[in-house]
């Protein structure tokens, strides 16, 4: 098993091997790919083929548990945000709010196609950062030719996001062991043992920022500073036409949407 | 001194964060070469010092600096500090702080990438770093993930890649298995042996610096009050106890022996066996020493084929069977990494097993609501900065008896009475964060006992303390433990093993391959061996004059003199 940022992962996951150029692509990629399209059977269909790929790509679901709940608060506040404060003209108007704004069969639609651009977002974005360790990041930018200074800075924002996840984990632990109970009924009680939990969790920031600021001076990291590699991350023949076909994907989609209307919402522009 | 490296000159240094003075003055020299060894209790500024050492202080650290600190010629003041650590390496006392990457393998070339090492060199160096830190089979892992005392390594062989002119460390080997430490130790003396590199050592482990430091230098207040090789230096055995410094075990028998003489008191086992060899003792003598370890109270914690695998596949423990009764002081030891903490954290209920049945109190721990057990067991984090959340030293004694619901009085008389257990009534008001890290650990402790558990579970109680504060942890365990309570104390300290436990659980990859009476696994020197454990100075020394165990100095004194010392503690 390899460990990635938040995951374990089997190290014969193809999708861990790829180049970490190709990883970040592949992940601004998704996103480009998920703002540009507005058709929602090809985002159902893009969906699908992401879903599909976490079984490909060995990426055990279960352990990303909470970023499932995570995503479907998000499409619950989406959907909420267009049923309840929009103004999209359609051919049936099902409900109208005392506000003024109202339910039509185009908001449906609208709100489906909404939800699903966010869902591709945000699973393709998964399954990209579930694979990813900080060599990706670093060798990644790196070879983006962004300085290793930046690039290094960039990964330590993962770091340390994952160090605070584990180190909520240690707290919320030991406060469990002093008779919290976090599953509480009421939600004031709730809150509270979760900002109590945030005084330690500062603390520990605050330190770790310091203390590891002293270990990458230590260690002899520093701006603008020549360095060597442990790796040599180039691009195969194969890494290159994957690079390719990933580019050629985000031009297609944009010319066949701007010149072609093709990938766009049914009836857009509303002319309300 | 010819061919200075260091010259620390009337250094004072004052943080903005403080109002007194941390250094006071502190005046020394360090050859090229030397192994210097820093000793003191804790608090005294000595990481401070170290800090001075690498330039971080002034450079990095705001406050206020007096005098100057010369490396290599170079003033720390007024020298770029990139240019200073190209010269000085440092190991921090915390290991998880250290680590910026997120495989061990990494984390060791890391400092080498950064200072442009070729890729081939960088392979070789990782490599040599890494078996001589036992960690070889480890270099895929996740860091963070690792035992307390294999992050220790991983730090270690960071910086032992690197090579540089000065290695500092600071308290580098606290979390480390008693053999480990000496190959940790073994490594530095070669390092300096081929590469001319000086070093400069933070420990407690007196034993340790005795046998391989050239000098050892008494930080106390600010100020280095006692310096010289360490055959001078632990001359004066009550004078360094009193600065709380304990001297190495054979070190303080001799001492306590009467009609010795004191001009040559041993420091090491081999000083100490060349002196029992001119002495005729021990012929009239037939000790016996009586067990420690109880087979009465009913078992409380039973483990039946107890398995657990991690996230990332390792097997931590594998068929652990295991029964601890109540009233019972128990010291679960073994090797870094052999799943101590892992057996401990399914005893209080954090971890489930994967196989196997663990059970509490007649209870399944699979079924139970641990913040219910938490008031049959407490546990004591390693760390206690993960276990410390309030505002306040009362508020954080309060915290679980307002989880329950009890009223003010009660809460505040619970609170009182533990607070004076652990020697802290006065400092009820102060927040947690601005105790010293024994203070903070013993309030860890209070908060455990406040909720008035029938079992205590410690997790390294002695990581990063002096041997006095661990000494009064381990008094205070003790008396918990006569009071009716029952203690398990995971540790590598196997002086304060043998002088406090009775009964030993010695795990090794996940198993539990001895369970017994302290004194039968601590007079079993091939099966600690055999878990890279060491038995006490004292025992080892015994066992040259008679075929029985001793566990403490005093035992030592009796066996020698038929019982006769001074100076008792």
């Amino acid at each position: 098993m390899s460990r990635t940022f938040f995951i374990y992962i089997e190290e014969k996951s193809p999708l861990l091997k790829l180049h970490p150029l190709l990883k970040i692509i592949s992940l601004l990629a998704i996103n480009l790919l998920a703002w540009i399209i507005d058709s929602l059977t090809a985002l159902l269909c893009a969906i699908i083929a992401v879903f599909l790929s976490f079984k490909f790509f060995k990426i055990p679901l279960a352990r990303i548990g909470r970023f499932i709940v995570f995503a479907v608060l998000i499409v619950q506040a989406v959907m909420l945000s267009y049923l309840l404060g929009s103004t999209i003209p359609g051919n049936i108007v099902y409900y109208r709010f005392p506000w003024g704004t109202y339910i039509s069969d185009m908001t449906l639609i609208y709100a489906f196609t909404m939800t699903a651009k966010f869902l591709l977002m945000l699973w393709g974005s998964t399954l990209l950062l579930a694979v990813m360790r900080d060599i990706d990041i670093v060798y990644g930018l790196v070879s983006m030719r962004l300085p290793y200074y930046l690039a290094f800075t960039v990964n330590l924002a993962f770091r340390l996001s994952t160090v605070f996840m584990e180190d909520y984990a240690k707290v919320r632990d030991a406060m469990i062991l002093r008779g919290t109970n976090f599953s509480e009924k009421s939600l004031v009680q709730r809150a509270r043992n979760y900002v109590r939990l945030g005084t330690p969790l500062m603390v520990l920031a605050i330190r770790r920022m310091f203390e590891m600021t002293n270990a990458l001076i230590i260690k002899g990291f520093e701006p603008g500073r020549s360095r060597t590699y442990l790796y040599d991350f180039s691009l195969t023949i194969k890494d290159k036409v994957i690079l390719l076909l990933l580019v050629a994907a985000v031009v297609l989609a944009f010319l066949l949407k701007t010149f072609y209307g093709l990938l766009t919402f049914p009836g857009w522009p509303f002319n309300g | 001194m010819d061919d200075v490296i260091i010259r620390v000159e009337n250094l004072w240094w004052k943080y903005n964060t403080g109002r007194e003075w941390v250094l006071k003055g502190v005046d020394f020299r360090v050859a090229k070469g030397e192994i210097v060894g820093i000793v003191g209790p804790s608090g005294v500024g000595k990481t401070t010092l170290c800090l001075c050492l690498t330039g971080l202080i002034p450079r990095e650290v705001r406050g206020t600096i007096k005098g100057r600190v010369l490396i290599n010629g170079m003033d720390t003041l007024t020298t770029p500090l990139s240019e200073v650590i190209k010269k000085v390496g440092i190991v921090f006392q915390d290991p998880e702080t250290q680590f910026v990457t997120m495989r061990v393998l990494d984390e060791v070339a890391f400092p080498l990438e950064n200072f442009g090492f070729p890729r081939d060199e960088i392979l070789k160096r990782v490599e040599e770093a890494l078996r001589v830190t036992r960690m070889t089979e480890y270099s895929d892992k996740y860091p963070f993930e690792l035992s307390g005392g294999q992050k220790q390594r991983i730090a270690i062989a960071s910086m032992l890649a690197r090579r540089p002119e000065i290695l500092i460390l600071d308290e580098p080997t606290s979390d480390l298995d008693p053999l480990g430490k000496q190959e940790i130790f073994s490594v530095l003396s070669e390092l300096r042996r081929r590469y001319g590199v000086t070093l400069i050592i933070v420990e407690h482990d007196t034993e340790k610096l005795a046998r391989f430091a050239d000098r050892i230098l008494l930080l106390y207040d600010g100020r280095i009050i006692e310096q010289g090789p360490p055959r001078e230096f632990f001359r004066d055995v009550p004078f360094l106890m009193e600065k709380g410094v304990y001297p190495p075990q054979v070190t303080e028998v001799f001492y306590r022996l009467n009609g010795l003489n004191r001009e040559f008191l041993p420091t090491t086992l081999e000083e100490a066996f060349k002196i029992l060899d001119t002495l005729s003792v021990g012929d009239s003598l037939s000790p016996s020493f009586p067990r420690k370890g109880r087979q009465s109270g009913e078992p409380i914690i039973v483990m039946e084929e107890v398995e657990y695998v991690y996230p990332d596949g390792t097997k931590a423990l594998k068929g652990v069977n295991l029964k601890i009764r109540e009233g019972e002081f128990v010291a679960i030891i073994g090797q870094n990494g052999s799943g101590k903490t892992t057996l401990i954290k399914h005893i209080v209920g954090l971890l489930k097993p994967t196989k196997g049945i663990v059970k509490v109190f007649g209870m399944d721990t699979k079924h139970i609501d641990i913040s219910k057990l938490a008031w049959k067991i407490g546990y004591v984090y390693q760390c206690p900065d993960h276990q410390l959340f309030c505002t306040s030293v009362y508020e954080e004694c309060a915290y679980a008896l307002r989880n329950a619901g009890m009223s003010e009085e009660e809460i505040r008389e619970r609170v009182g009475r533990v607070l004076g257990i652990v020697g802290l009534s006065g400092l009820e008001d102060v927040p947690p964060y601005f105790l010293s890290k024994g203070q903070r650990q013993r309030l860890a402790v209070a908060a455990v006992l406040a909720m008035e558990p029938e079992v205590i579970v410690v997790d390294e109680p002695t990581t990063g303390q002096d041997f006095v504060q661990s000494k009064g942890i381990m008094d205070l365990l003790k008396k918990l433990n006569e009071s009716g309570r029952t203690i398990i104390v995971v540790t590598h300290n196997m002086r304060l093993v043998a002088e406090y436990a009775e009964r030993v659980v010695v795990l090794k990859e996940g198993r539990v391959i001895a369970d017994g009476d302290v004194r039968d696994v601590m007079g079993d020197f091939e099966l600690l061996r055999s878990t890279f454990l060491n038995p006490p100075q004292v025992t080892v020394l015994a066992r040259k004059l008679v075929p029985v165990t001793v566990l403490t100095v005093e035992e030592m004194c009796r066996i020698i003199m038929g019982g006769v010392c001074v100076g008792e503690r």
